[in-house]
């Protein structure tokens, strides 16, 4: 069927008028390394491994037709078999006037992600079973979409992929689904989605409606005389039946049952001292067995998402099989000169764990001169093993020098203790940074980190006397330099720490590496 | 088995291939050109008209409606992504400046579902006055090949794209100015 397709648009092309011109837009991101994970399990692996990873991707439009690929190739120099050529994805659309018909792969939001979200992570390279590939869970079907205005009306069906499988791994199961949603009176905007899951093994079919509703609060206080004030408003709910009872997790519900819940508001208002704005959001969550079957859903987390590497890399990871919280986050700005970021998240999970963290960041700005102070305090429950009393202190600073040539220097320090029996072990993260940078051309940088915390996946065995774990030093330098107008290319030398990475939104384990690599960025 | 995966890669291989031959044969010569009359080609107004987000009230705004009166500079940015932020002031300045000359700046904001309720306040509370659109699924950054963030595309005023740059150094976004000088209406005496 999917031949069938292709062949049709192959056709179709003959149909497009001559006169209107093709729109090709292509990038390719180039990966090369020598190295290895210093963990890597496999006996024999020598340290001067080599791997080559490409990503291709092409995009052809004329008029309302869309066809495009993604193409990707990896090679590994200590095993042929780990190698793959694999066109990822393929797809033909068709846009015309807020209407789209797509075949073959797909990415799709329902509401905020509590029933479904497809998607990928452009640029971002996952590394699995020995192998690289790019992050994406998108779907391999079909969807009818059509939006105007506030209007999203969608309909889809698709198999899954799974973003730690690598290409060429069979998908299973079929999402099929819909969403309306649109704009009842002026700012309330109204939403329902439905979610059937065949997981095609002989398994429950499992069907999840939900519904969601967004209030912008401007026209009623605009009325009220509250010109300056904005508040906003975004609810969602939804329900999972006959789920697989053996993989409940969540005693709240029945076991071949589910529920989520998202609420989020925002407020944002000038202050009376002159200059002064603030603005603050509030989120709360629960989520009751609801990771669903073949990964189709990403529920929000509510947990900060960090800028400074350190915070970044101790994130908690969404249990959405059990898990309800909070968070609240206010900000307050003067002149643009200066800010000041609060932030208090909280999770529970199931076997009464905890995350909590309290954050505050205080930062000067001065023409391109940025200052910044912050601070962490942080419990984990749900870390292996638990991590009590975490403390992070670190600075931020860019500084202008001469020219068009800037300075950029990162200094933090983590340090807290994992439970353990007889006594809980503390340990130390160190962090520091210093980049050069000279606009539009290149920037230069050394980043040296340190650990002893024996939840790292490096982390060896204790000392006997002090209990406490080998400190472990990982020093790398990094360059990025601009060629030309289409290509940005990347140097990496060094050792990399391993453990849990978070873009967009979206946490992943990135492996330990010690080697060289480089990689081109190009975009046409 | 295995033999069969092969074939069966093999066929799909040379199926693509036949799709690309198809393509090729309905693409006129195809050169990165910059001439006037080769313009249509290296414009992306179609793609911008068929590219639809959520403004922050959840309306679906085509980025291709910003085209038409002057050069268009698109920033993809995030919350969390410090050279993004670092970015933002320097394009602010550029906007207030020669938004009265008709350049539009659109930020594409790639939080994603995680974080599109904190987005709000974070324009607000740093004087952020260009509009923002809420890419949550990474619909435009797939579309426009945004590999990393930031990614700044400036376009004319058909579409063209003039200038893309991933990532940032500071002072770049001020070094637009020269780039978008021919493309602005020009200063009132």
């Amino acid at each position: 069927m999917k031949r069938a397709a292709l062949c049709c648009v192959a056709a179709a092309l003959g149909l497009v008028p001559a006169s209107a011109w093709p729109q090709i837009t292509f990038s390719n991101l180039l990966e090369g390394r020598v190295g290895k994970d210093p963990q890597d399990p496999r006996p024999a692996v020598p340290d001067d491994r080599a791997t080559f990873f490409d990503q291709f991707h092409l995009d052809w439009a004329r008029d309302a037709l869309l066809l495009g690929f993604r193409f990707e190739h990896y090679v590994a120099s200590e095993d042929a078999s780990l190698g793959y050529s694999e066109f990822v994805q393929r797809y033909a659309a068709w846009q015309d006037r807020g209407l789209e018909v797509r075949v073959g792969n797909f990415q799709a939001l329902f509401g905020r992600g509590l029933v479904l979200r497809a998607f990928e992570l452009p640029g971002v390279v996952r590394e699995e079973q020995f192998r690289q590939f790019g992050y994406s869970r998108d779907l391999d079907g079909g969807q009818v979409r059509y939006r105007r205005g506030s209007l999203d009306l969608m309909a889809l069906t698709g198999q899954p992929r799974r973003a730690d499988e690598p290409p060429g791994t069979e998908r299973r199961g079929l999402a099929s689904g819909a969403q309306a949603a649109g704009q009842l009176v002026k700012g309330l905007r109204l939403g329902g989605e439905y979610l059937r899951l065949d997981p095609q093994d002989g398994g429950p079919t499992t069907h999840i409606p939900g519904g969601f509703a967004q209030v912008a609060f401007e026209p009623w206080l605009s009325r009220l005389g509250l010109r300056a004030l904005t508040l906003g408003a975004y609810g969602e709910y939804a329900h999972a039946i006959d789920l697989d009872p053996s993989a409940s997790v969540s005693p709240d519900v029945d076991p071949d049952e589910g529920r989520a819940l998202y609420v989020g508001t925002d407020v944002s208002l000038p202050l009376f001292l002159p200059g002064l704005r603030a603005a603050a959001s509030w989120e709360y969550k629960d989520y009751d067995n609801f990771a669903l079957p073949g990964t189709v859903n990403e529920p929000p987390t509510l947990v900060r998402e960090h800028t400074m590497a350190l915070l970044n890399r101790s994130t908690h990871v969404l249990e959405p099989a059990q898990e309800e919280g909070y968070q609240f986050e206010a900000r307050l700005d003067w002149r643009q000169r200066a800010d000041l970021t609060l932030n208090w998240s909280r999770a529970e999970n199931s076997d009464s764990r905890r995350f909590e963290e309290f954050f505050a960041e205080l930062a000067g700005h001065r023409g391109l001169f940025t200052l910044s102070l912050f601070a962490d305090l942080a419990e984990d429950g749900s870390a292996i093993p638990p991590v009590r009393e975490r403390e992070t202190y670190g600075t931020y600073a860019v500084v202008p020098l001469h020219g068009d040539h800037s300075l950029e220097i990162e200094l933090a320090r983590m340090r807290g203790s994992r439970d353990s029996s007889p006594a809980d072990i503390p340990f130390e993260d160190r962090y520091a940074s210093l980049t050069w940078a000279w606009a539009e051309r290149i920037s230069l940088g050394v980043v040296t980190t340190s650990t002893d915390d024996p939840g790292d996946p490096g982390a060896g065995e204790p000392d006997p006397s002090t209990g406490r774990y080998p400190r472990q030093d990982f020093t790398s330098v990094g360059a990025r330099l601009r060629l030309a107008r289409h290509h940005d290319l990347l140097g990496f030398w060094g050792k990399r720490r391993g453990g849990i990475a978070c873009t967009a939104g979206t946490c992943y384990v990135v492996p330990a590496f010690d080697g060289a690599g480089l990689q081109l960025l190009t975009r046409f | 088995m295995r033999e069969g995966k092969r074939r069966s890669r093999w066929r799909r291989g040379l199926l693509v291939l036949c799709l690309g031959a198809a393509l090729l044969a309905a693409t006129p010569p195809f050169s990165f050109g910059r001439g006037e009359e080769e313009k249509g080609k290296d414009s992306l107004r179609d793609v911008l008209q068929s590219l639809l987000l959520p403004d922050l009230d959840g309306n679906n705004v085509s980025i291709g409606s910003f085209l038409g009166e002057g050069p268009v500079v698109l920033d993809f940015w995030a919350t969390w992504c410090k050279p993004c932020l670092l970015a933002m002031p320097e394009l602010q300045e550029l906007y207030a400046e020669l938004a009265p000359r008709g350049l539009r700046v659109v930020g594409i904001n790639e939080d994603g579902p995680r974080n599109a309720t904190k987005v709000r306040p974070f324009l607000q509370t740093n004087g952020y006055t260009f509009p923002v659109l809420l890419d949550l699924n990474r619909e435009a950054q797939q579309r426009l090949h945004a590999i990393a963030l930031p990614t700044t595309l400036v376009l004319d005023k058909d579409g063209v794209v003039l200038h893309s740059s991933f990532g940032y150094r500071p002072g770049e976004t001020a070094k637009l100015r020269s780039l978008l000088e021919p493309h602005l209406t020009p200063k009132s005496e």
